[in-house]
């Protein structure tokens, strides 16, 4: 499915003159990439998919501002396209934070005698996204704007309008929850 | 505690079967308020490019579509203008269309059935050429084709015939295939167009009481309705104990309470109509 730089090149010139086939052959070569993308932002995959579909709606209008340089790569396209994508997720968030109370949460209580490092069992995909769709929704959006699309503490805190220090006790919050959480994955499947 | 992220970032780039949702993107892609919505940004109002067609095909009668034209000549503005109303032929495609305007360049008159309606045509370079092709259906059996192209080094509004527009090209567009160099152009509305409301309907001055400088776009700055009606204005804000903490010749709404304490704060607004000087004072709320 994956195309080289000069199709789709040719893909996003004509996405810019909104041709549908174009558009439609844009969207298969890099929706599943993108569905992933929106299963982490997401509590749900019904919600992902809306996510996906507005994101995708939200891509298509502002192909225009996509600049195509001299020295086009297809990274340059699929972190555009992320980026799109991203924002997108976070903007729901964003629309949604006034009705959000962020929730209190429980006392995390380190368990001592299970270190989740030293066995070497390793989680699949889905049990990793199903811990991350489990998270209250501000944790989530911070922890996968910070330790899988790698923005920075300073960059969350400018879009997400919080201080950095927030940002990093909201991160440990989350790190600690899901730390809990792939430990009990574990007991199950020892057990 | 990096573990956690190392076990995470796995997930980046992962791919995930997705649901077959294209069906549902097209439906809202083809939405002509979703088109119109989004075109908006670039163009101003729909009423606006029916008059720009109406002045280009040189028509005195106004053109009496609804649904096809105004949705595809919306679509069309952000790199080309095409208004399709023949509702015998197949819809044309927009690719085809460029590249037969391209192909008739040359031997223009073919497209053209009827030359009194087309004026001033500049055909000197094809690479810039800015092509409108407008198509209009007057009865059924009568199919109207008017192309016209101009060189875009050339003042758009002369040559169709518009002072009252400002056509102005955003920036060059190279496709790769080629065969076309595609100018954009931005169509502002008349001045005389827009539907001012009448005096009874703007208050004079009306301003905001309360402002939460939290960014979140929502009563950020203290706002003055109209100031720009009033250029001529000054604005003094001051704190409770009369300490001047604000001070502006020509207010453009952009206090925000930067580093200010919340609690109350008073402003003096003074402004020119018709040579007098107005004073509006009040108080503005600073919260959190």
């Amino acid at each position: 499915m994956k195309k080289d730089e000069k199709e789709l090149l040719d893909l996003i010139n004509l996405c810019k003159r909104n041709d549908s086939r174009a558009q439609k052959e844009l969207f298969n070569c890099y929706k599943n990439q993108m569905f992933a993308l929106c299963l982490r932002y997401s509590k749900s995959s019904s919600e992902a998919e809306d996510m996906l579909m507005q994101g995708w709606l939200r891509a298509f209008s502002k192909i225009d501002y996509f600049e195509i340089t001299n020295e086009f790569k297809i990274s340059h396209f699929e972190s555009w396209l992320q980026k799109v994508i991203i924002n997108n997720a976070i903007n729901t968030y964003r629309i949604n934070k006034k009705y959000n109370t962020l929730n209190d949460f429980e006392e995390v209580v380190e368990n001592k005698d299970f270190n989740l490092y030293e066995s070497d069992y390793v989680f699949s995909e889905e049990e990793l996204i199903s811990c991350i769709q489990t998270l209250p929704k501000s944790l989530r959006v911070i922890f996968n704007l910070c330790a899988i699309d790698q923005y920075s503490n300073k960059d969350i805190s400018e879009i997400l309008n919080m201080s950095q220090n927030s940002v990093k006790s909201n991160l440990y919050k989350a790190r600690q929850l899901l730390k809990e959480k792939l430990e009990k994955i574990e007991k199950r499947k020892n057990e | 505690m990096n573990n956690i992220d190392n076990i995470f970032s796995k997930l980046k780039g992962t791919e995930k079967e997705a649901p077959d949702i294209w069906n549902k993107i097209e439906l809202e892609l083809n939405n002509p308020k979703n088109i119109s919505n989004n075109a908006n940004q670039i163009a101003p109002k729909q009423g606006g490019i029916k008059a720009l067609i109406n002045k280009a095909l040189n028509l005195s009668t106004t053109i009496k579509t609804i649904g096809i034209i105004t949705a595809t000549s919306i679509v069309g503005v952000g790199t080309y203008l095409v208004v399709n109303n023949n509702l015998q032929d197949s819809p044309v495609n927009n690719e085809l269309n460029i590249k037969n305007n391209i192909n008739t360049n040359s031997s223009n008159s073919n497209s053209i059935q009827n030359p009194d309606t087309y004026n001033n045509i500049n055909n000197n370079s094809l690479n810039e050429n800015l092509s409108l092709n407008a198509r209009k259906k007057i009865n059924q059996e009568q199919n109207k084709d008017i192309v016209i192209e101009y060189n875009i080094n050339d003042d758009p509004r002369k040559v169709l015939s518009t002072e009252n527009y400002t056509i102005e090209p955003i920036k060059n567009n190279t496709n790769t295939s080629g065969f076309i160099k595609n100018n954009k152009i931005k169509i502002a509305e008349p001045e005389e167009d827009k539907i001012l409301p009448t005096e009874e309907e703007i208050p004079e001055f009306v301003a905001s009481n309360v402002i939460t400088p939290n960014g979140d776009g929502i009563n950020d700055y203290f706002v003055i309705k109209n100031v720009d009606k009033f250029p001529e204005n000054s604005i003094t804000i001051f704190d409770v104990r009369g300490k001047i903490v604000y001070r502006r010749k020509g207010y453009k709404n952009d206090f925000s309470a930067l580093n200010l304490p919340i609690g109350t704060y008073f402003y003096k607004f003074e402004y020119n109509k018709l040579g007098n000087t107005i004073s509006k004072s009040g108080s503005i709320t600073v919260m959190q």
